[in-house]
């Protein structure tokens, strides 16, 4: 009976926080969270990427313990694991295949489809580097361009892709740590954190109209834009709003501590409602000290201003459209800090909406926070590719590209019908 | 003046030439309010000839002229090139007449050309050290000899000297409007003064101008405006910049002068200067510069050896080895009287042991209001008044 379960799960190991989802994927490839487990990743990621490995493990032990707890000991039967990788050297590019179509109705079938997508994944890349995950952007049949390829009449078929690579030993450093834990027999993949947050916020309406989505994390920034339901451009910044914490801190004096709490507590904002100009609050000498509000507002402000300026200059220089019907989207627990929004909205010029997991289910339903976004976006490509499972068991980066671009295609309702599994 | 008066943000400012030659006076082209005819009655408007008590008592005559003209004015510059009987004679009176009125004062002389004879040099070198130096609160002096080790040999002497008329009042403008339209980074008189005062040194400017709405906007303006400072007649050069023990560095801009230019201007600027020179950094925003930037590097060159120990009230320094830009961080002292200019290698608190993230040669683990030099109120200034 327990066979018949289908468990899959998600561990994102962030700077903030280690967090662990249990999800199960019911006969009609309904996914439902029966489990979730957190903890506090206390110094031991920075930037995204783990730096003690020791106490990373600890704290990842307490996740997976909490998680299994809640999901009534089911976490060990997970088919899958998904995990989120960021930080690492992540850079992406795109990437070209062709293949000339050869059968008889000169016809694009899935094996051209495969065979161009294969072709585009070559790349030269240096020694170190590896292929985390390649998305599908678009195709050209005879150099019309297309969403799906398939069924189309045609000599020439040309796969653009989207090609997530990083440092490998880096990106290792999240499955290790996971096998170490005690999951040395389960399947476990990356995947890029602003990909899996875009599959775990963002709706196919958005995709399709063209969309920047920026994951303002603790320790990262991450971005992804999709547009005419392809991945175009993706990319890690890391800096993040722990960044933002440790320039109060410098600046004012205060304790890092301290300026962490007063980014989520909300406290700036409530004082600036009452109208006071000042903050008071206990200095790292121990005495009470006013503070005026201008201060925390322009360190704040020079800081998101650059990492939003920054990363619009990365987009610029990967030469990405410029309209995006469906505006910006805001995610990660910076999200919930209300002048990143607003600075969302002047950088990039673009409306700014916050969003957070879509479609969460289940017996734990208490993800509707942005800082889930990321984790939940995983579970559900983790579910998706057990429903697709075509591959399943041979693990590896380049199987993910397969199970993931064919579960994004079908989680877009484009290919159920032409792909049958 | 002919000059001065055609820059933007001249008519701020009040223009006042002063000579005992009629003739000279008139060429300024100046209203008649703003000529003054020093001992008219008693030279005739015809000059004093280099004899420098002759053109100190003219200007005495006009003592009480002047000191009714410059009350009330906040800031005086005065621009004159020593060695002749007027400027030597008068610039010692001007400074008297404005030390009495309470004025805080800013000399730019020229130093005659040494082919004019070592009479006129060892006059101008004698009224620089005696009657200026100790006593105006800022002296830069251009010795004209600097024109030559810039300008190439074949260039009409008219143009050469329109070159340096420029350059002077630019500086004049420079400095002025920076000390008087405020500054948006915390260099003040004080420390100006503190610069210039402390030893003799020869001085050396160099002024880039871009002007243009369009021009301002494009990429390319710190080049522009580096590329133009560096080709000053007034700089002689590089290696002038190179060699100098302390410089100062003022932007000015209208009111579209952005963050991201005056930085990679400044910076630009610092890469030419020795990382162990003084710098002092000056940026300045005003209406009548809107659509036209310009840059001023002043340099200074220190002819006599560093007393020890250094004053108070000079700019500490402190450098990082590798670090060729240096970045000036505005610490406001507790009395609150004086800013001073601490160099320091940024903080990186919690970020300091960590792979820095780098873009565009910045760190971006250093604070970037830090890196934009905003001066931020941590509360502390305060903390004493309220307890």
């Amino acid at each position: 009976m327990f066979h018949s379960r289908n468990i899959v799960s998600a561990v994102e190991m962030g700077t903030s926080k280690f967090c662990v989802l249990v999800g199960e994927v019911d006969e009609n490839g309904h996914l439902d969270v029966i489990g979730r487990g957190e903890a506090p990743s206390a110094g031991s990621v920075v930037k995204g990427e783990i730096v003690d490995m020791e106490k990373a493990g600890d704290q990842l032990a307490k996740a997976l313990e909490e998680a299994d707890r809640a999901s009534g000991r089911s976490l060990a039967l997970s088919h899958l694991m998904m995990v989120l990788v960021t930080g690492c050297g992540i850079s992406s590019q795109p990437g070209v295949g062709m293949v000339l179509i050869r059968n008889d109705e000169h016809v694009v079938t899935d094996a051209e489809r495969r065979e161009a997508n294969d072709n585009a994944r070559v790349l030269n890349l240096a020694a170190e580097r590896k292929i985390i995950n390649t998305s599908e952007s678009f195709f050209l049949v005879d150099g019309r361009r297309v969403s799906n390829p398939l069924r189309h009449h045609g000599s020439k078929l040309e796969a653009h892709i989207h090609i997530v690579h990083g440092i490998s030993a880096r990106v290792d450093n999240f499955r290790n740590l996971l096998r170490e834990s005690g999951f040395e027999d389960t399947d476990i993949d990356v995947v890029f954190s602003p990909v899996a947050a875009d599959f775990g916020v963002l709706s196919e309406r958005e995709r399709e109209d063209g969309v920047l989505l920026i994951d303002l994390g603790a320790g990262c920034t991450e971005y992804v834009m999709e547009y005419d339901n392809g991945l175009c451009a993706s990319g890690v910044l890391q800096v993040g709003m722990e960044h933002v914490a440790n320039d109060l801190s410098i600046g004012l004096g205060l304790s890092i501590d301290q300026c962490r709490k007063l980014l989520v507590s909300g406290e700036m904002e409530r004082a600036a409602e009452r109208g006071e100009s000042q903050l008071t609050l206990r200095g790292g000498t121990g005495s009470e000290r006013s503070i005026p509000l201008c201060s925390f507002d322009t360190i704040i402000d020079c800081r998101l201003r650059e990492i939003f300026t920054i990363i619009r200059r990365q987009l610029e220089l990967a030469g990405s459209p410029r309209s995006l019907a469906a505006g910006g989207v805001l995610t990660g627990g910076g999200a919930l800090f209300p002048r990143a929004r607003e600075l969302f909205s002047e950088v990039f010029d673009l409306s700014c909406q916050v969003a957070q997991p879509r479609d969460a289910e289940g017996a734990i339903t208490d993800l509707a926070s942005p800082r889930y976004s990321a984790v939940w976006g995983a579970l559900k490509i983790a579910a998706h590719y057990r429903n697709g499972g075509s591959a399943a068991g041979n693990g590896g980066f380049w199987s993910l590209w397969d199970n993931l671009a064919v579960s994004l295609r079908r989680g877009r309702g484009k290919l159920g019908k032409a792909l049958k599994f | 003046m002919r000059v001065l008066r055609t820059l933007p943000g001249a008519e701020s400012m009040r223009l006042l030439a002063l000579d005992t030659d009629r003739a000279a006076l008139e060429s300024t082209g100046l209203p008649e309010d703003n000529r003054m005819l020093a001992g008219e009655v008693w030279r005739g408007g015809r000059g004093c000839g280099g004899n420098e008590l002759d053109g100190q008592r003219a200007v005495a005559h006009e003592r009480v002229r002047l000191e009714n003209m410059l009350r009330g004015s906040s800031f005086l510059v005065v621009l004159c090139g020593l060695g002749g009987g007027t400027a030597s004679g008068g610039a010692p009176v001007v400074l008297s007449v404005a030390a009495k009125l309470k004025i805080p004062n800013f000399f730019i002389v020229t130093l005659p050309f040494m082919l004019e004879g070592p009479r006129r040099h060892n006059l101008a070198d004698r009224v620089l050290t005696e009657n200026l130096f100790d006593v105006a609160d800022a002296v830069v002096a251009l010795p004209d000899d600097l024109l030559f080790s810039t300008l190439p040999g074949d260039t009409p002497l008219a143009a050469a000297f329109e070159l340096a008329d420029r350059e002077c009042a630019g500086t004049a403008l420079a400095f002025s409007t920076v000390l008087s339209a405020g500054n948006l980074l915390n260099a003040d008189m004080a420390s100006f003064t503190a610069l210039l005062k402390r030893r003799k040194g020869l001085c050396s400017i160099g002024v880039g101008i871009v002007r243009g709405e369009d021009a301002c906007r494009a990429e390319d303006v710190p080049e522009k405006l580096v590329s133009g400072m560096l080709a000053s007649p007034f700089l002689g050069g590089p290696r002038v910049l190179r060699e100098a023990d302390a410089a100062v560095v003022s932007l000015l801009g209208g009111g579209d002068l952005s963050l991201g230019d005056a930085k990679n201007t400044l910076e630009l600027v610092a890469k030419y200067l020795s990382p162990d020179a003084e710098q002092l950094t000056a940026a300045s925003s005003h209406p009548d510069w809107q659509g036209a930037r310009q840059l001023c590097v002043l340099t200074v060159k220190y002819s006599e050896p560093a007393p020890e120990p250094p004053p108070r009230s000079l700019p500490r320094m402190r450098q990082e080895p590798h670090r060729s830009v240096s970045k000036p961080v505005a610490a406001p002292d507790v009395a609150g009287e004086q800013l001073e200019f601490v160099l320091e290698p940024i903080s990186k608190g919690i970020m300091e042991r960590t792979a820095p993230v780098m873009w565009n040669n910045e760190d971006l683990d250093e604070p970037t209001f830090k890196r934009r030099n905003a001066v931020i109120d941590d509360g502390r200034r305060n903390q004493g008044r309220k307890a």
